[in-house]
């Protein structure tokens, strides 16, 4: 039958040459991020029977061309790009406010310590007036550096935000596109049956890889190709052809907080992994203890100093003032939106400084009485009956004006310490370092301020300067986590993007090997057309 | 195993990135000659070494304090040494004066004259005054005169015992410096405690203006030479505590330089860099860096398509 051998080559042309075309794209897409390689796969044709019986062959057809896909890797690589891009984002935040804190130009580490050798001085040579000038100099580098310190990890903050907004916004728009593509694979593969839109599907692996390089997420696919995309315990993020925005809101209860919204509901606590996620990590676990800890050094050094400062006598005979202020006021109350009155007034209990911890506390009032908890460990903080005013961890709490209904209050003592502190004597002369004798050469009261720097004065007996240094190695033990996590979700994650390599992609020996058996086939199947050729010209001449 | 073509192509860049960022790290550290470039390497290491700087500070204040407070009772000790002599001068005289044998009227107003001389004399030194300005024996009171003479009226009679005419305007109280953690030493004595009180007429200007008088009156006592020996006994006694205090400062000094030296040496060793480790492990690491530069050059130039 020589038309069913014509008809055979052909099958076979047609089929290696679309092997060869599969081929060449993969060739082509050999550095195509999130590309699979896709195989060919061909099927003989059903063979026909002959009069005889005999079944015979009618050569071969493309069945279909598929990528290299597999669920568990791809599963493997988001799950790895959220831990990545959590590590990532805490690491390279976090290693900002290590460097900060520890360099000795830059920390307070020097400025403390210069200004308790500049009150030494003035304790060694009371009368000398460039000592007590010195003093009065290092008391304002004292406070400014406070500032700075302060204002670098406002700026710290701000960059977080600033990220957790570009995270949003990637989102939204990994999401949009992501919807988009589900509906072109939905209406694609609507005619079901194994064809597959293979670049398509590519591209939304990558897409969901890179969504959830910003925020962990899990994947449901559907029977028409979409594919579900959910956060959290369930909420969906991507159904089918609809999507969620994600929106960053200022916190009703702290306007210094950022909340992350989905359809109007806060969701900031819905997910664990993910650069937004690593965001709001370094923000509650090293930026807001570090600015805590900070403050809580501030007001102990403004405080202590004061303390003693103002039962000394100066050299006008006047008993001193004090040193340092905290401007506007000493501890900032925050009414949260949507109180129903009420002033609340809070400032620091100079004799129960070393209770004084490096937290925020949640004043509640309802049905006439408060409740107080302290924000760093959520313990609730007993009152005394009668409620306020009340002194507790080395705050006095007095209520100005009672609420008119239920109401909470956000008391800041140590967390906007370093930015308020303020040295506000200039005039050297008003340094008290005598006692009450108020003779020029007295300094016996100096003596008591530079012996502040030995004392533990601080909450668990701490020096000023320890408590300073429990803030250094507290972020420097985050920062060497933060490290030592980053490097290993790194080795993770190029695991999984190996993995996927090996399996999905593109080998270019082998692609060549692949092209040499096409292309040999191809010319086989050539061979075979010439031959039933000859052969029809054969039998032509026969008759002839 | 399979490998893709483009993923190698990528490890072999990261882990070139890699090896370049340890290099860069190590020839940071030799170039700084710090052990940790950022707390996190070592962060105990870093809370230590904060805590040693701070102490090394400290310790270097105190030493700054007794530096002063040295100086100050060095002054101090010149001053008493001239008024032990003085003081030893007065009794001489003194005793030649009480004594009976050829002692003339004439020979005892010398001798009362020299006893005015030597009271001045006395005077200025009790209100010796520091390089600053301080009067050094006037306590806190370090501005004020500690001593001053109130001239008698010299038409009134003289009397027996005279009525005070030194007052003592200093402050009774010393000045403490820190010199070491928990440890503070007098920088001073105040005029009271050296020359006595002008309140009660002990001070030494109160027996020479007693004596004076005897001398002038031709009846010197052995009785009020006797409160002039009390006086040198007070002086000595001042003088051997300035001694002891200045033992106790080189003692102190001595122990302050011992923790600084131990404390350099314990910071030395959480943050300082051995260099010839971190030498040895730059060459090790220009070497792999260099290998992996070498075989990345020389695989990919491999593609079964080269022979198409």
């Amino acid at each position: 039958m020589p038309s069913g051998i014509l008809g055979t080559a052909l099958t076979g042309l047609m089929a290696f040459q679309r092997s060869m075309q599969t081929t060449s794209n993969n060739v082509a897409n050999v550095n195509t991020d999130g590309y699979s390689r896709q195989d060919t796969n061909l099927m003989s044709n059903p063979s026909s029977i002959t009069g005889a019986g005999n079944f015979v062959g009618n050569g071969v057809d493309v069945n279909s061309i598929t990528r290299n896909y597999d669920q568990f890797i791809n599963s493997n690589i988001r799950s790895s790009a959220s831990s990545l891009g959590d590590a990532s984002a805490f690491q390279a935040m976090t290693a900002q406010v290590d460097n900060l804190l520890a360099d000795p130009e830059s920390g307070m580490s020097n400025a403390i310590k210069s200004f308790f050798n500049s009150v030494n001085g003035v304790s060694s040579d009371p009368t000398s007036m460039p000592a007590r000038q010195v003093m009065v100099s290092e008391a304002k580098t004292l406070s400014t550096q406070f500032n700075i310190v302060s204002s670098r990890l406002d700026t710290l903050r701000a960059q977080n935000n600033a990220k957790m907004q570009e995270s949003v916004d990637k989102i939204n728009s990994f999401t949009q596109n992501i919807a988009d593509l589900n509906v072109k694979i939905a209406s694609l593969t609507s005619g079901g049956g194994t064809q597959a839109p293979n670049e398509l599907l590519d591209q939304r692996d990558l897409l969901l890889a890179q969504l959830a390089g910003h925020i962990d997420v899990a994947t449901l696919a559907r029977p028409d190709g979409s594919i579900d995309v959910f956060i959290g315990q369930g909420q969906a993020l991507i159904s089918g052809d609809a999507r969620s925005k994600l929106e960053l809101t200022n916190s009703t209860t702290d306007i210094m907080q950022k909340t992350v919204l989905m359809n109007g509901y806060d969701v900031s606590s819905q997910f664990s992994s993910g650069a937004l996620a690593g965001a709001i990590k370094f923000r509650d676990q090293v930026l807001d203890p570090a600015q805590q800890q900070l403050g809580l050094v501030a007001a102990g050094i403004g405080q202590a100093f004061n303390n003693i400062h103002t039962q000394g006598i100066d050299l006008n005979g006047a008993s001193g003032k004090a040193m340092f202020t905290f401007e506007p006021e000493q501890i900032p109350v925050f009414s949260s939106i949507g109180n129903a009155g009420g002033y609340i007034k809070a400032t620091f209990d100079s004799a129960t400084l070393n209770q004084m911890q490096a937290s925020d506390y949640l004043l509640d009032y309802a049905a006439g009485s408060y409740t107080l908890t302290r924000l760093s460990d959520n313990v609730k903080v007993m009152l005394p009956t009668g409620g306020l005013p009340t002194t507790v961890d080395g705050i006095n709490i007095t209520q100005v004006t009672p609420p008119a209904g239920t109401s909470s209050f956000i008391i800041r003592p140590t967390y906007l310490a370093a930015r308020n502190i303020n040295a506000v004597i200039t005039d050297p002369r008003a340094i008290a370092a005598a006692t009450t004798s108020g003779d020029v050469g007295d300094n016996t009261n100096a003596l008591a301020l530079a012996g502040l720097e030995n004392q533990g004065i601080l909450f668990g007996g701490n020096t000023l300067a320890q408590t300073y240094q429990t803030l250094v190695a507290k972020v420097g033990s985050s920062a060497n986590a933060a490290n030592v996590s980053l490097s290993a979700q790194k080795a993770l994650n190029n695991q999984a993007i190996e993995a996927r390599a090996s399996f999905a992609g593109v080998n270019l020996d082998e692609e060549a090997a692949n092209l040499i058996k096409f292309q040999n086939a191809y010319q086989a199947s050539s061979q075979v057309i010439a031959i039933s050729r000859s052969l029809f010209d054969s039998l032509l001449g026969a008759i002839r | 195993m399979r490998i893709s073509t483009a993923y190698p192509q990528q490890f072999n860049i990261n882990s070139m990135a890699n090896q370049q960022a340890q290099l860069t790290n190590t020839q940071a550290k030799i170039s700084s000659g710090k052990k940790y470039l950022t707390p996190s390497e070592n962060p105990s290491a870093a809370a230590y070494s904060l805590g040693f700087k701070e102490s090394i500070a400290l310790t270097t204040q105190y030493q700054e304090n007794i530096a002063a407070a040295n100086q100050r009772l060095g002054l101090e000790e010149t001053a008493l040494t001239n008024v032990t002599d003085t003081i030893q001068r007065l009794q001489e005289l003194g005793l030649q004066g009480v004594s009976d044998s050829g002692n003339s009227t004439i020979s005892r107003n010398a001798i009362a004259s020299e006893f005015e001389q030597l009271s001045d004399h006395l005077l200025s030194l009790a209100n010796t005054r520091n390089a600053n300005g301080e009067y050094i024996f006037a306590g806190t009171k370090s501005t004020t005169m500690p001593y001053s003479k109130i001239v008698a009226d010299p038409n009134a009679p003289v009397s027996d015992t005279p009525a005070p005419s030194f007052v003592y305007e200093g402050s009774t109280m010393r000045r403490a410096i820190q010199v070491g953690i928990s440890r503070t030493i007098t920088d001073g004595d105040p005029g009271h405690a050296v020359f006595g009180s002008t309140q009660d007429g002990t001070s030494v200007f109160d027996a020479i203006k007693k004596f004076t008088a005897e001398l002038k009156a031709d009846k010197p006592t052995l009785e009020t030479l006797k409160q002039i020996d009390d006086a040198l006994v007070r002086v000595t006694t001042v003088h051997a505590s300035i001694g002891a205090r200045q033992n106790a400062l080189d003692r102190q000094k001595a122990t302050n330089d011992d923790f600084i030296i131990n404390t350099k040496t314990a910071l030395s060793n959480v943050a300082d860099l051995d260099m010839a480790d971190a030498i040895t492990k730059l060459n090790s690491q220009q070497t792999s860096l260099q290998a992996a530069q070498q075989s990345f050059a020389k695989v990919q130039g491999m593609s079964l398509f080269k022979y198409l």
